[in-house]
This record gives structure tokens, C-alpha cells and sequence, in this order.
């Protein structure tokens, strides 16, 4: 069902855009610089250099990395012969907003909102579509789930509550784009996202004392492991977890990930391994010269980039040793 | 005119429209894979083209045979008599460029747009490059030559 | 043969010759840097004592930073000045005084570069005002007929005058309900773009209130003037001329900058000197330091280790130098040796991978079937004559260096070698002359044995250089085994097809042996009797793999055939056209054309299918690849060349 030929263009163009990528010099060269304007320099020499002409200042990155996940969004959404494809990732931003558009209903907050301009709907138009609760336009399960908020919410609204249905919603919303598409690759990425997701929020919650109650409220539909399987491992040890999934596409990165939440209490390795999987299974895939593929995976290590700059400017700014950056980066990043 | 003549054009006609169609496939899905390579590195111009090319030759083959059908009856001096089996016969043995060339183009395209994705990254590989997309084109080169001896051995 | 030995060589010396003594080595031009501190201590050097230079990387840092800048500027002029400098024009030639002479204006050429600088920064600000100055003049452009100055708009005592937008949807409901509840306000529409309509309103401020709900009723925008005193026309005068000026302005600066085309030889000359300084530093820090000392690990062709320890001899005689065989850990680096004939072929090998250091350099074996198969190809010796002087043309033309050169000669060669086939074959731009040996079109048969007989010879030479590759590794028996025995089953099985019984019967003895011979040896290196035999058997299976092999050669022919097929459809095409005058002039067009775009496309194809028959049939039995270029340290220029090079 896909019209093949129209990806030969986009995909060698991504071809090209992949070697243009942050290499591991340059994150060395960022890493290693005597303070943030110095690293800030570094990225002048990318493909960052473009937005950097009036942004002199380096604790302006953000607007720099604002700007650039825009360019990418609408350069992938232009290359993309299928733009619809683009809605399963560009919904993620939509749903941000509409969580901060939602929320201010109660805070009532004049000024701007941290809302980012990267979904599928402008946010004019997505601020009238809040504010006028007319939801049609919105993909079918937010809209179902804002209108069940709207009749709960009016009388005391949670922001826990609000993330958690939307970010359900979210995913559902995905799992129907994902169907509509009919194509394995696209089916699989949104099955391992939402499991990964899953598997993560498992854990968080069995971090948490008496977590487990929420567990029900948080879990995706979409994965290829069941909701009930997590619901039937709610009491049982987190070895116990690992050990059922130890045969599982998820058993070596939960294995690795695990000893490490044992040992040190956090789940940063294993938020890492999971990107890595994640990104593993589009690098298996990327070499497809007449399919969405490639065009994915240059968006989501874009994506992953982007977290990479961030964290090394926070810490720059912050007069952070760069050792300790590295060490941080290293449960992101290897 | 008799029947044999017009089986004898079909094969002419059948050899050059789909090896040509499969040229024009082939070059344009190369084609697009280089213009994507060229829009962000102009400097790539030279190497994509090669690479594009390539799948163009099956085009030329189909027509190689064409035209010599056409020399065998006689088509620019007034047709020879063909009989209605040596017609068919003449159709039949331009199958192989028609059929072979319309697909191998067509899949060397793909072929040749991958490889593309290798000048875009690694130039220094454009040996490679051209290697993996010439090996399609053999069976090309043989179902030419097929057609070739068949057309050459019937008398007219 | 043809890989060049290669020696390992320490190298130590006093610290105060180390500047003179790594020019030289980057004059020499033969001897390869590498990283002294790499590799631990297996020479028996105390890798301890050894220290990094650190200073060097920051000066080469330094030198980057500089070189870009010039990179910049000569850019930036070459971009205004409109001198086109093409990829394939050959670099500026220089005497050694010329190059000194420019290399003494350090400070000519850094104040060039800052002149460029600054003249950029003026640019990008003249940009950004005329693109502010064409929005103040866009968004003004619909009020040119306002007729009153700006600062008019406003409140006034009693009268209030506001500008503003209406839709058109909206505007005749506008003007109705004004006129109907509002008589006495005054309403002009003063211009309209697409649907917007902007217009002038004035009322009394009592009516304010009532004037608001209108405006609200019809979506009437506000627009506020700040700071214009002037009339709208006014106003967009103004900003034109200053527009006008701004422009004036970016000309005469990028004028100017395109005036500066002759500071290029010197930004030219200078980017060079740097980047050999930068080369030579880097090489610097890739050397071993002490405190007094410095150590350099490399490797030097053998036949040069006389000429490197002359050069050493002529700066200082206080140093100490080893050379080494190689050992088998060792990653030597690949130089290839080869007569001028042969050179062109590297081109071929090099396209594919450069040969590993243990195997043998293909070139001279593949060069004279390489130079058979593309005449082969092409085979009509007009199109032959076109090509090798065509090429000549260029190679002299461009002054190509490396690998454009090496392609170069190869087209001329090819060229060469087309001749000769067209004239065995009787093909002349498509016309049929007499051919000397036969015309493959009218006797495919014997076309197709010689392109199968040449493939053959080919392959047999594949599987001998294979075989001279396992008695010089010691493996004779692999050498008979693998090699010899197909040697004979493939030439018995060839000896088969021969229609003279003796040969015939000679054939069933070398099959039948050889492949008895194949059977019992194949699967030496399996373990037991049964599966040894049944590998053994198996590999008999592998005569497909020989037999499609040669049919590949079978191209040869269908490519001739192309070009020659192709260049007769010319030929008939024009005699179709000619007669009338026009049709003369067609003629020629469709000839000339024609030809040129057949040459370019079949010579396109020979080159493509030449390679791919080295690559898959003939490297296919022997070569081995993975091997690392030698780069030697040495002088390397982007734009100029210096006549000699011991100004540097």
C-alpha cells in the first residue's frame, strides 16, 4: 500500500542529513569546554548555526533547540510522502499542549504557556479548541477523554489525573494511526513504544511506596504485552518481573537495567537502554531506501540529540564539572 | 499485409516499449534517490549520476533488438513476406529482452537508489556502489543476448 | 612485485632539531607518522617516558582557526568578484620567490581577512535593514492614500480618527450600520488588499461607545501608527529612497569585496602555507616527547630507507634510527608500484579496495584483460578514435592530478583498444567496413566463443595467481589441491566439447581424474571418512559457479553489440531526415548528437562492465582487499603549486 518510489528522494536526502548529525567530537568538543559560551560555540559550527545568528547568548540555547526541532518537524513533514505518518509523531507535542492549554482553564494564567509548536494542530487553533471545548477536530480518544475530564474535572481537577488520561489517550490515538497504516514497521514501532512505556511506568510505580494502586490508571494499550500481564506482576518482585520477560525482545535490556535500579535505586540506565532499543530497532530498519524508515529514525536520533544538548548546556550553565556531565550522559548516552 | 508481418512488428514493438518502460521506472526511482542527495550535497553530482544511469541500458537493449527485427523485414525498404509462424517465432524470441529487461531495470532502480544512500554517506565507496548495481543487470545482458541469437536464427 | 616492501622505523633526536627535521621529512615525502605513543612498548622503548606534545595540538587548533577564516574570505571574494574557479581547474603555479614574496605579508593578509570581515558584517547588516525597511514600506503601502499625517490618528478634543481593517464580508454591513446609527461619523475606504479593505474613521467621542459595538459587530481591526509624523505617502517615500540608498550601499560593499579578486593568490597562497604548517604540527603530536628527545614511529618504503637517512644526515648527525621488517600483527600500509602503463588500472583497483598487504597487487595481471574487455565493449574504432583523443585533450587540459588523472589515461587507453576492435570487427561510427577478423553480427557464434575463450583465460589466470599465493604462504598442497585439480577438470570437461575425438578422449581422462582428484581432497578439513567424501562430492557442484562465471563474459558481446546497433539506427535516422535544406541541418544535429550520446553511454557501460568483470569474476578467485593506503607525510596544496619545494 505504500507508493515506494516517492521515498527514493527523501530517503537519500536523510541519507545525506544523517552524516550531518552530531558526531562524537563535537559532544567531546561541547563536553570539554571551558564554559557554556565556549560549548554553545561548538554548536555554531552545525546545523544548529542557522538559528544562531541573533542568539548570541548561550543560556538562550533553549530557543535555539526550539527552533531546530521545528525546522526538522516541517522538514521531515514536508520530505514525508505520507504526511499522515507524521501525525503518530508530532501527537506528542499536541498532547503537551493540550495538557498545559488544559490545565490553565483552572490556573487561569494570562502571558504565554510553555506550549511548543510542533504538533499536528497550530496552536491558535488548538487554544480555540480547548478553550470553546469543541474536541471534533481532535483525534477520537482525546477528545473522548477530554469530555470525560471536562465532567470530572468541574468540580476538582487533578493535574496527576489529567496527565495520566491524556497520555492513555495518547497512545490509543497512536495505536489507531498505527492500524490505519497497515504497515509492519510503523505497527511494530508504536507496539514497542507503548510497551516500553509501559515496562517504565511498572517500574516507577514499584519504586514508589503503595504504588500500586495507580498501576491500573497507567498503563497503555498497544504493546504486545498484555495490560493483564502487568496487572498479575502488581505484587510480585521486581527480579520476578524481569525473569518472566527474560525471554521477551525486553530481556537484555531489563536484565542490565535492573541490576542497575537494584543497585543505585534509579532508573536512568535502564530509561537509557530502552531509547537504545528503541533506536536499535530503527537502525535495523533505516537501511530501507524506498520506505518511511529512514526518515523516522533521522527524526528520533534528531530528537535524541536535542536531549543530549540539552543536558550538556544545563550543566555547563550551571558550572557543572564536565566529568559529572559525562557521568550523566553516560546513562543517555555511550 | 499479412499477419506474419504484424507479429513480427509486435515483437519489435513489445522488445522496446517495456524494456524502455522498465528503463524509465529504473532511471527514475535512481533518479529521485540522487536528486535527494544533490539537494543537501551538490557536490555528489558527478557520482549519483553514474549511478543513475545504470538502470537506462535495459531500455537500450529492447530497442537493440527492435531495430533488428525491423532490419530482418525489412522495414525501411519494403516489407519481405513473413510467414505467420516465423512471425510468431520472431515475437516470441524478443520475450526475453522485453520481459527481463521491464523487470531488471525496474529492480536495479531500487537497487541503484540504495546505492545512492552509500555516495551519500561513504563517496570513497563508489566502486561498491556500482558493483552491487551492475550485478542486476547481468541477467539483462543475457536475456539481450537470448533474444539476440533467437532473432538472429530465424530465417525470414 | 608490485606492493612495495615496507619497513617500520624508529626514529630519535635531539629537540633542537626537531623543527628542521620534520620539515624535512614533510619535504621528503616518504615516510608515514604514526602515533609513537600507540601500541604499547613491544619494540623495548620505554613507553613511559614518552609524553604527548600537548602545545602542538592547541597551535593546531590555532592554525584551523586562521585557515577558516581565510577559507571565508576567499569565498566570499570569489563569490562576488564572479571568477568561477572550477573543480577541475588546475592549481595556481607559483616560482619559489613568488611564494615567499607572498608568504612574508602576514599582515597583508590578515588585514585582508579582516577587511572581509568587517565588510561581511556590514552586509548581513544591510540585509536585515533592507528587509526591515520593505516591511515598513509593505505595511504601509495599502494607507498611501490616507492623505493625512500619522500622527493625526487618534484622539483629538472632541473628534476621535482611527485607522483600521475591515474584511470584505463585512464591509458593506459596515458602511450601512454607520450610516444608519451614525450619520455624522465620516468613513473613507482608503485602499483595499485581496478581502481586507483598510479605512479611515471619524467620529465624535461621544459616539464612542456606540461605534465600538459596530466595530465589534464587524470585526474591525485596529492598526495603530507610532512615531510617524508624515503622511503615509510621504512616509513610503521616504523609506524608498532609504531602501534605495541601503542598496546602493550593499552594491558598492560587495563590489567591493569582488574588487579585492587580486589579494586571492595571496589569501591562496597563505591558506596553503598554513595548512602544511597545520600538517606538520599534527604530525608533531603524534611523536613520542622526553624532555630533551623525541621519537617518531613510522613507516618508509625499504627502497627509500638510504634516501630518509641521507636526509637525516644532511640536518644532523646527532640521532638514532631503526629500521624493522614488519611483523604479523603489524597493519602495514598499502603503496603500489607500477609501470606508467599499468598505472591507469590502479584507478580500477582503487575504486574496489585497496589490497591487503599480504596479498599481491592485481594491477599488472588485470590490466591487459581490463584494456581487451572495454575496447571489447565500445568495439567501433571510429567512436575509439573520438575517445582517446578527447581524453587526451582533457588529461592535458585539466593538468589532472590522482585519481581524475589515472581515469583519464585509462579512457585514452581505452580508446586505443576500441580502435582495435572496431577494426577486427569492421565497425566504423556504425558503418560496416571490411572487418579482419569477423562481423560478430552476421557470426554470433564464434563472437560468443572468443568472449567465453578470453573469459576463460581470464578466470585461469585468477585461479593461478591464487594458487603463486598459497605456495608463497607454504601451501603447496592447496595449491595443487584447490587450484590444480580444478585446473584439470574444468580444462577436461572444455576438452569434452571439441569435436576432434583425441581431444575428446584426453577430455575424459583429465574430468574423470580431476574430478576423482577434486572428490578425495575437497573436504580435507572435515572430520571423518564419510562427511570428508560427501564434501568432497559436493564440491563438484561448484562447476555452476566456473560456468556462469564465464557466461558473464558473454556481456563483451552484448555490449559491442549495443554501440554497434545503436550507431547503425543513427546512421539510418539521418539518411530518413536528409534531402531538403532543413532537413540537412537536422541531419547533422541527429548525427552529431547522436553519436556523442552513444559513445558517452556505451563508453559509460564498458567502464561499469569492464570493472565489474575484475571485481566479481577475476578478484573473486584471488584477491584479497581491506588493506590501508600508505599516507605518506608530505607537502599538500588546496590552491597553489610551488615550482620547488624547498621554500617550504
Amino acid at each position: 500500500m505504500m507508493d515506494n518510489t516517492n521515498y527514493a528522494y527523501a530517503v537519500s536526502r536523510i541519507r545525506v542529513l544523517e552524516t550531518r548529525l552530531l558526531g562524537r567530537d563535537k559532544i567531546d568538543r561541547m563536553l570539554e569546554a571551558a564554559n557554556a559560551q565556549d560549548a554553545f560555540k561548538v554548536l555554531a559550527e552545525t546545523e544548529y548555526g542557522t538559528h544562531m545568528e541573533d542568539i548570541g547568548e548561550a543560556y538562550k540555547y533553549e530557543a535555539v533547540l526550539s527552533k531546530e526541532i521545528k525546522r526538522v518537524y516541517s522538514l521531515i513533514k514536508s520530505l514525508m510522502p505520507q504526511p499522515k505518518i507524521m501525525d503518530m509523531f508530532c501527537i506528542k507535542y499536541d498532547v503537551h499542549n493540550i495538557k498545559v492549554l488544559y490545565k490553565n482553564r483552572f490556573l487561569n494564567i494570562k502571558g504565554s504557556l510553555p506550549l511548543i509548536d510542533v504538533g499536528s494542530i497550530p496552536i491558535d487553533r488548538l487554544t480555540e479548541i480547548i478553550k470553546e471545548k469543541n474536541y471534533k477536530d481532535l483525534p477520537l480518544p482525546i477528545a473522548q477523554t477530554l469530555r470525560k475530564l471536562d465532567e470530572i474535572t468541574a468540580i476538582r481537577p487533578d493535574p496527576q489525573h489529567i496527565n495520566l488520561m491524556l497520555d492513555r489517550a495518547m497512545f490509543e490515538a497512536i495505536n489507531d494511526m498505527a492500524a490505519r497504516f497497515r504497515y509492519p514497521f510503523i505497527k511494530e514501532l508504536a507496539a514497542i513504544q507503548a510497551d516500553v512505556t509501559n515496562i517504565m511506568s511498572f517500574l516507577r510505580i514499584k519504586a514508589m511506596e503503595g504504588g500500586s494502586p495507580l498501576l491500573d490508571k497507567v498503563l497503555v494499550t498497544g504493546g504486545k504485552l498484555e495490560m493483564s500481564f502487568f496487572t498479575e506482576m502488581a505484587d510480585q518482585s521486581v527480579d520476578a518481573f524481569s525473569s518472566r520477560l527474560e525471554y521477551s525482545p525486553y530481556g537484555q535490556l531489563l536484565k542490565e537495567g535492573i541490576e542497575h535500579f537494584t543497585k543505585t535505586g534509579k532508573l536512568s540506565r535502564l530509561e537509557k537502554l530502552a531509547d537504545d532499543y528503541i533506536m536499535e530497532y530503527l537502525r535495523e530498519h533505516k537501511s530501507n531506501p524506498l520506505g518511511p524508515e529512514a526518515l523516522i529514525g533521522y527524526l528520533l536520533a534528531k530528537e535524541n540529540e536535542i536531549k543530549i544538548i540539552r543536558i550538556i548546556m544545563v550543566g555547563k550553565i550551571n558550572g557543572i564539572k564536565s566529568q559529572v556531565i559525562k557521568e550523566r550522559l553516560r546513562d543517555v548516552y555511550v | 499485409m499479412e499477419l506474419g508481418q504484424v507479429y513480427a512488428v509486435l515483437g519489435a514493438a513489445v522488445a522496446a516499449i517495456l524494456a524502455g518502460i522498465g528503463s524509465a521506472i529504473g532511471v527514475s526511482t535512481a533518479g529521485q534517490s540522487a536528486a535527494g542527495v544533490v539537494t543537501e550535497d551538490p557536490d555528489k553530482f558527478g557520482q549519483t549520476l553514474l549511478l543513475q544511469a545504470l538502470p537506462g541500458t535495459q531500455g537500450i537493449y529492447g530497442l537493440l533488438i527492435a531495430f533488428i527485427i525491423m532490419g530482418k523485414i525489412n522495414i525501411f525498404g519494403g516489407m519481405v513476406p513473413v510467414a505467420e509462424e516465423t512471425g510468431l517465432m520472431i515475437l516470441m524470441a524478443a520475450l526475453p529482452v522485453a520481459i527481463v529487461g521491464l523487470l531488471s531495470a525496474v529492480y536495479q532502480g531500487r537497487v541503484a537508489a540504495a546505492c545512492i544512500g552509500i555516495i551519500a554517506k561513504r563517496p570513497e565507496e563508489l566502486g561498491k556502489a556500482i558493483t552491487f548495481a551492475v550485478l542486476v543487470e547481468t541477467y539483462a545482458v543475457l536475456a539481450l543476448l537470448a533474444s539476440f541469437l533467437l532473432v538472429n536464427g530465424i530465417q525470414v | 612485485m608490485a606492493i612495495i616492501d615496507m619497513k617500520k622505523f624508529v626514529l630519535i633526536a635531539h629537540n633542537r632539531d626537531r623543527e628542521m627535521l620534520t620539515k624535512m621529512l614533510q619535504r621528503l615525502g616518504t615516510v608515514e607518522v604514526d602515533d609513537a605513543l600507540e601500541g604499547g612498548d613491544p619494540d623495548g622503548y620505554i613507553s613511559e617516558m614518552l609524553q604527548r606534545d600537548e602545545g602542538n595540538l592547541q597551535q593546531v587548533s590555532e592554525i584551523e582557526a586562521k585557515l577558516s577564516d581565510i577559507k571565508f574570505a576567499i569565498d566570499l571574494i570569489t563569490k562576488y568578484s564572479g571568477t568561477k574557479r572550477g573543480m577541475l581547474v588546475g592549481k595556481r603555479r607559483l616560482t619559489q620567490d613568488r611564494f615567499m614574496e607572498y608568504i612574508s605579508k602576514e599582515n597583508d593578509c590578515r588585514e585582508t581577512v579582516d577587511i572581509i570581515k568587517y565588510l561581511d558584517g556590514e552586509l548581513a547588516e544591510l540585509r536585515n535593514e533592507i528587509t526591515r525597511l520593505n516591511n515598513q514600506i509593505s505595511q504601509l503601502t495599502p494607507w498611501w492614500d490616507l492623505g493625512i499625517p500619522l500622527n493625526m490618528v487618534g484622539s483629538t478634543g472632541k473628534t476621535v480618527v482611527e485607522t483600521g481593517v475591515v474584511d470584505k464580508g463585512y464591509l458593506e454591513g459596515f458602511k450601512e450600520d454607520i450610516a444608519e446609527k451614525l450619520p455624522t461619523a465620516y468613513i473613507r475606504i482608503v485602499g483595499h488588499v485581496k478581502e481586507e479593505n483598510y479605512i479611515l474613521l471619524i467620529y465624535h467621542k461621544d459616539d464612542a461607545s456606540l461605534m465600538n459595538d459596530i466595530k465589534k459587530q464587524y470585526n474591525f481591526n485596529r492598526q495603530i501608527f507610532s512615531g510617524i509624523d508624515t503622511t503615509p505617502k510621504q512616509y513610503i517615500q521616504e523609506k524608498k529612497q532609504e531602501l534605495h540608498r541601503a542598496e546602493k550601499r550593499r552594491q558598492e560593499i560587495e563590489d567591493k569585496i569582488g574588487g579585492m579578486a587580486d589579494k586571492l593568490p595571496l589569501l591562496e597562497a597563505f591558506y596553503d602555507y598554513l595548512s602544511i604548517e597545520r600538517d606538520r604540527m599534527q604530525a608533531i603530536s603524534n611523536f613520542g616527547a622526553t624532555k630533551n628527545t623525541f621519537l617518531i614511529k613510522g613507516w618508509v618504503p625499504a627502497m627509500n630507507t638510504g634516501v630518509l637517512q641521507q636526509s637525516i644526515e644532511k640536518v644532523t648527525d646527532e640521532y638514532i634510527i631503526t629500521f624493522e621488517d614488519p611483523g604479523p600483527e603489524d597493519d602495514i600500509p598499502v603503496a603500489l608500484e607500477n609501470p606508467a602503463i599499468v598505472k591507469p588500472f590502479e584507478a580500477v583497483t582503487d575504486l574496489y579496495s585497496t589490497p591487503s598487504p599480504r596479498s599481491i597487487d592485481p594491477n599488472v595481471f588485470m590490466a591487459p584483460f581490463y584494456f581487451l574487455f572495454f575496447g571489447m565493449m565500445v568495439s567501433d574504432a571510429g567512436y575509439g578514435i573520438v575517445l582517446a583523443i578527447m581524453s587526451a585533450i582533457a588529461l592535458k587540459k585539466l593538468k589532472a592530478e590522482g585519481m581524475i588523472k589515472k581515469l583519464l589515461m585509462l579512457l585514452v587507453l581505452g580508446g586505443i583498444s576500441t580502435v582495435f576492435w572496431g577494426a577486427m570487427f569492421g565497425g566504423w561510427f556504425g558503418l560496416e567496413a571490411r572487418p579482419i577478423l569477423f562481423n560478430p553480427m552476421e557470426q554470433p557464434i564464434p563472437m560468443l566463443v572468443l568472449c567465453f575463450g578470453l573469459g576463460l583465460i581470464h578466470i585461469f589466470v585468477g585461479m593461478g595467481l591464487q594458487a603463486y599465493l598459497n605456495i608463497r604462504q607454504g601451501k603447496i598442497w592447496s595449491a595443487i589441491f584447490d587450484q590444480g585439480f580444478w585446473y584439470v577438470f574444468l580444462i577436461g570437461l572444455i576438452l569434452l566439447f571439441l569435436p576432434m575425438p583425441a581431444a575428446k578422449q584426453a577430455g575424459q581422462v583429465m574430468a574423470i581424474g580431476g574430478g576423482i582428484g577434486l572428490v578425495l581432497t575437497q573436504g580435507r578439513d572435515r572430520k571423518g571418512v564419510v562427511r570428508k567424501f560427501i564434501s568432497g562430492l559436493m564440491s563438484l557442484y561448484n562447476v555452476t559457479g566456473y560456468l556462469s562465471d564465464v557466461l558473464s563474459y558473454s556481456r563483451l558481446f552484448a555490449l559491442g553489440l549495443a554501440t554497434g546497433v545503436i550507431a547503425m539506427v543513427i546512421n539510418t535516422m539521418v539518411q530518413l531526415v536528409g534531402g531538403s535544406a532543413m532537413g540537412m541541418v537536422l541531419a547533422v544535429i541527429v548525427l552529431i548528437g547522436g553519436h556523442l550520446f552513444n559513445l558517452l553511454i556505451n563508453v559509460l557501460g564498458a567502464f561499469v562492465h569492464a570493472s565489474r568483470l575484475q571485481y566479481i569474476e577475476f578478484f573473486g578467485k584471488f584477491f584479497e582487499g581491506g588493506g590501508r593506503a600508505f599516507a605518506p607525510f608530505k607537502i599538500k596544496t588546496k590552491f597553489i603549486q610551488v615550482e620547488k619545494k624547498e621554500a617550504i
